[in-house]
């Protein structure tokens, strides 16, 4: 066991470990930033190397397949990408940053087992360590009233989509006298004994996932949250935390909806609202963090419409929108930080001849941008190529047709930054962004932006090697 | 081992963009020499492979295939027909002149150059490519660079130019990335490549639903009636070389789109819309040319011109018989070479004097006299003079569409001679009669500036007296078409 759940355990050491370097208060800020950065790799590589375990654990309620370990290894690389990236921290007041980073493991953990929850009772547990994490870490930025308010505002609604969620496994377990995935679905299999509890009580399931992933209806908490904490809080929020959304969500929703073609309707439908809701809404954005949360909303709205795809096409086009999903966000949020400055965020006005100021994030966002809104030749094309075609295939030609509209409308609202930064004259006393570190960084992560779109073929047959239309099934 | 003469086309433009990446920052003139080289290159094999295509056997060929996305059924496969010989000919005459043209521009020079031949790269990725992935992917390439070299080198208006420019167009490609799920999940064959598709053929019912989102997606970039407007803007924003292209060689992309992946992959389709599209190509024809007759701007003239020798083009596509087809093209062709030389000129005055406006003008050919021989040349070829370029592929498109479409017909002759009449008196107020306040700033220049004009003019010339050196080449294909 201790093998298979190698990343785990990585990652709860290095959690333990951040606590007692940190509680001591004797670690410097660089070295503390150093120790996070060596215990991310040491994860990263140890999810690399738990990347063919396989296995049911804690009585079929835990389990290890390509698919959850694959996106353990992403979460892994997510989080060291973050703490290259999310630096520095100067807007959570000096005394709060310890917490930081026993937090910033913490919710990698929680990440890490959610991908691999099988049960009602492990996602539950896991969904909360995560969210807990969050809540803490979006108000770390106490200076600030906004950050509290919209902590407290996110735990409501997190807590409200909690219970909602629990009482949709309720009713499940009431239909199905289990708390399994792999029971409710072979449940959902045999007809007869089919409740009518349990179309209503995964329809109320959905609400927790919704939340994570900051899509329609449970969205409201993302623009506040993201306007509000610490750009490197922001960062997290928008990249790896939301693979652990789309890990679960798409874990259950393969599972059952070739028995409940209904439950397809409805996350298609929800799908297309939160990307119509999030394009139409960042239309009138001024801060760029709101922008891209609402960006984020209508990207969950793109990545739910692939999963309700046909058989094998939909675990592809998830997974592979998820890498890219995650680059898109590490370099949009890198060039956020550069432009943040002590005590204010980063506004449309604030990328104005960005260009001039450093040629390199200028190109890093113009890449980025243009990606997250499907343009060829760039991953993101590739990616929504295989989303639309997944949902395609299952005859959501409709949806499909008002998807494709969207990423043209999103394109409205992207090209504004790219305006901003490309064409605008450089505002008096404009931050220069003068962080050497992450600049070597942002480059590899633009450029495999770019050759993941020219030649998709890399990502898309080693995700066809973990051969996951079979070994997503119990 | 043949020579991919079509990939070393292809990668002309692309090596440039690279080496143009490691030029270090302020070394201007490496980056022209280096355009130039790459430009030059790309020309030579372009006419090497234009003399070199089997005018005898015609349909496809230099064709290459290699694996690209095995899982999609999507490969590398480039190869050239009548059509593409000739687009592929063209974009490698207005890329040569293009870059000598730039040769002025001094700010953020390399960018400039980078995004210069990455939006020819596009151009040639879309002439020589037959998958329509890889086609729909090089089809963005080529539009894309047009925001940032408008909003960024261009002049009037120019950030609301490019934006209206980058949205219709990207909304038109919208319509045609519709189309090609569409496609790819109907068709039996699951693939995505061109020749496998159109041999299988489609419903007739699918035809008729998908040709009109081809029609409008591609006929949007070749500013089709009324998704025409972003056209003049974009065209009067752009900087001088970039005009060149865009009106000379990425409207005809449009043009080929619904050429190649409506009417050839959909038969029935363009049958069924034909009388749909031929009423809004007329309709573009004769208010292209009434309103260009209205401008003052010279950018302006040319621009709404284009609308209507573009619907000229789509016109003949939508008459659909062989000789309209014929004249298609090659209006296609002589269309991008004139309107290139029109906007050469017209960027060499206005870098001189700084307006565009005709009144500003007048005698400039006693100032200017290569200059001028040269607009005077495009503006005669534009209203179909015999013994120019215009006048074969004008006289194909209304002898070939009248039989199908008599009455728009009609209706759209005396467009040119309306056309006539506007091109007159332009030519009459800017070259002619008593010299304009800004006529003392011109200067006539160098051979080396003065060469892509000059090299224009000629194959203006060269086209409109030997027709038969392009006809022998699309004829084959409209043939083909037809069968």
């Amino acid at each position: 066991m201790m093998m298979q759940m190698l990343p785990e355990f990585a990652m709860l050491g290095a959690l333990l470990l951040m606590f007692v370097l940190t509680l001591s208060n004797s670690l410097s800020e660089k070295s503390a930033r150093a120790a996070t950065l060596i215990l991310a790799a040491l994860v990263a590589v140890a999810a690399w190397a738990a990347m063919s375990q396989q296995g049911e654990l804690f009585s079929n309620s835990y389990r290890l397949d390509p698919y959850s370990q694959f996106f353990k290894f992403l979460m892994a690389v997510g989080l060291f990408a973050n703490a290259i990236f999310g630096w520095p921290l100067r807007s959570i007041p000096k005394q709060q940053r310890t917490e930081y980073y026993f937090l910033f493991f913490a919710a990698g953990l929680g990440m890490m087992l959610l991908a691999s929850a099988f049960s009602f009772l492990v996602l539950y547990v896991a969904m909360e360590l995560l969210s807990y994490s969050m809540y803490t870490l979006v108000g770390m930025r106490r200076q600030r009233t906004e950050s509290i308010e919209s902590s407290v505002k996110y735990l409501i609604i997190g807590a409200s989509a909690s219970a909602i969620g629990l009482f949709g496994v309720s009713y499940i377990y009431g239909a199905t006298g289990s708390l399994n995935f792999g029971t409710v679905a072979s449940q959902l299999a045999s007809s007869s004994a089919r409740s009518a509890l349990l179309l209503p009580g995964l329809v109320l399931v959905l609400s927790s996932f919704l939340f994570k992933l900051a899509a329609f209806p449970f969205h409201a908490w993302a623009p506040d949250a993201y306007e509000s904490s610490a750009s490197p809080v922001a960062m997290f929020l928008a990249s790896v935390s939301k693979l652990a959304g789309i890990a679960v969500l798409f874990r259950l929703v393969y599972l059952v909806k070739p028995y409940l073609p209904e439950f397809e309707t409805v996350i298609g439908l929800l799908a297309l609202a939160s990307m119509t809701f999030g394009n139409f809404v960042a239309f009138r954005q001024k801060s760029v963090k709101r922008l891209f949360a609402y960006s984020s909303i209508a990207q969950a709205g793109y990545l739910m419409l692939g999963m309700i795809g046909f058989g094998a096409s939909a675990p592809e086009a998830v997974v592979f929108y998820s890498v890219i999903y995650l680059l898109m966000n590490l370099v949009v949020f890198s060039v956020v930080l550069e432009l943040e400055r002590e005590g204010e965020d980063p506004q449309m006005a604030s990328f104005q001849g960005l260009y001039r100021r450093n040629a390199l994030m200028a190109m890093a966002l113009l890449v980025a941008l243009f990606s997250l809104a499907g343009v060829p030749p760039l991953a993101g094309f590739f990616g929504k190529w295989l989303l639309f075609s997944s949902a395609a295939t299952a005859g959501h030609v409709w949806f499909v047709v008002l998807a494709i509209l969207n990423s043209v409308v999103s394109l409205y609202y992207y090209l504004f930054l790219v305006k901003a930064a490309y064409y605008g004259e450089v505002p008096e006393g404009a931050v220069i962004g003068s962080r050497g570190g992450p600049r070597l960084a942002v480059l590899i992560v633009t450029i495999a932006i770019t050759f993941l779109g020219i030649y998709p073929r890399i990502l898309t047959e080693y995700i066809g090697s973990l051969n996951l239309p079979k070994t997503m099934l119990p | 081992m043949e020579l991919p003469i079509l990939s070393i086309i292809l990668l002309c433009p692309v090596v440039g963009v690279l080496l143009l990446f490691m030029v270090p920052e302020g070394r201007d003139n490496v980056v022209r020499w280096i355009s130039l080289a790459v430009s030059l290159v790309a020309a030579f094999f372009s006419v090497w492979m234009f003399v070199a295509y089997d005018r005898v056997q015609a349909g496809f060929q230099f064709t290459e295939q290699l694996p690209w996305v095995p899982g999609l059924n999507s490969t590398y496969h480039v190869a050239v027909d009548g059509v593409g010989a000739t687009l592929v000919l063209l974009n490698a005459i207005v890329l040569l002149t293009g870059v000598v043209t730039s040769w002025s521009i001094s700010f953020r020079v390399k960018e400039y150059f980078i995004l210069f031949l990455l939006l020819v790269a596009g151009v040639f990725g879309s002439f020589i490519c037959l998958d329509f992935l890889l086609f729909f992917i090089f089809f963005e390439v080529a539009v894309l660079p047009m925001y940032l070299l408008i909003g960024i080198w261009g002049s009037t208006n120019r950030e609301y130019a490019a934006l209206k420019l980058t949205i219709m167009l990207l909304a038109g490609s919208g319509l045609v990335f519709i189309g090609l799920i569409m496609v790819y999940f109907t068709s039996s064959v699951h693939t995505f490549d061109f020749i496998t598709l159109r041999d299988t053929g489609f419903s007739n019912e699918f035809q008729d639903l998908v040709y009109p989102l081809m029609f409008l997606g591609f006929g949007t970039l070749a500013a089709v009636f009324p998704l025409h407007n972003w056209s003049p803007d974009g065209h009067v924003a752009a900087p001088t070389a970039v005009s060149m292209l865009h009106a000379g060689v990425l409207m005809k992309l449009g043009a080929y789109g619904v050429l190649r992946y409506g009417i050839e992959m959909f038969p029935h389709g363009a049958q069924t819309w034909a009388p749909v599209a031929g009423f809004f190509a007329a309709c573009g024809v004769v208010y292209g040319a009434l309103v260009a007759a209205q401008q003052t701007d010279l950018k302006y003239m040319i621009g709404y011109s284009s609308v209507s020798h573009m619907g000229l083009v789509m016109f003949g596509l939508a008459a659909g018989t062989t000789m309209a087809i014929n004249g298609a093209v090659y209006q296609m062709f002589s269309h991008g070479i004139m309107t290139a030389l029109f906007f050469s000129a017209v960027g060499f005055f206005y870098e001189q004097t700084h307006t565009r406006n005709i009144y500003d003008y007048g005698g400039l050919a006693r100032k200017a006299p290569w200059v001028a021989t040269c607009f005077i040349m495009a503006g005669l070829a534009g209203v179909g003079l015999p013994g120019l370029a215009g006048f074969p592929a004008e006289f194909m498109i209304f002898l070939g569409a009248f039989e199908r479409f008599p009455v728009l017909t009609l209706i759209a002759v005396p467009s040119l001679v309306f056309g006539a009449f506007y091109m007159l008196r332009v030519l009459q107020s800017v070259f002619f009669g008593p010299e304009g306040g800004k006529t003392p700033q011109v200067h006539d220049v160098g051979v080396f500036s003065g060469s892509p004009r000059v090299l224009l003019a000629g194959l203006i010339i060269l086209f409109g007296v030997a027709p038969r050196l392009l006809s022998d080449v699309i004829a084959p294909y409209a043939r083909e078409l037809l069968k």
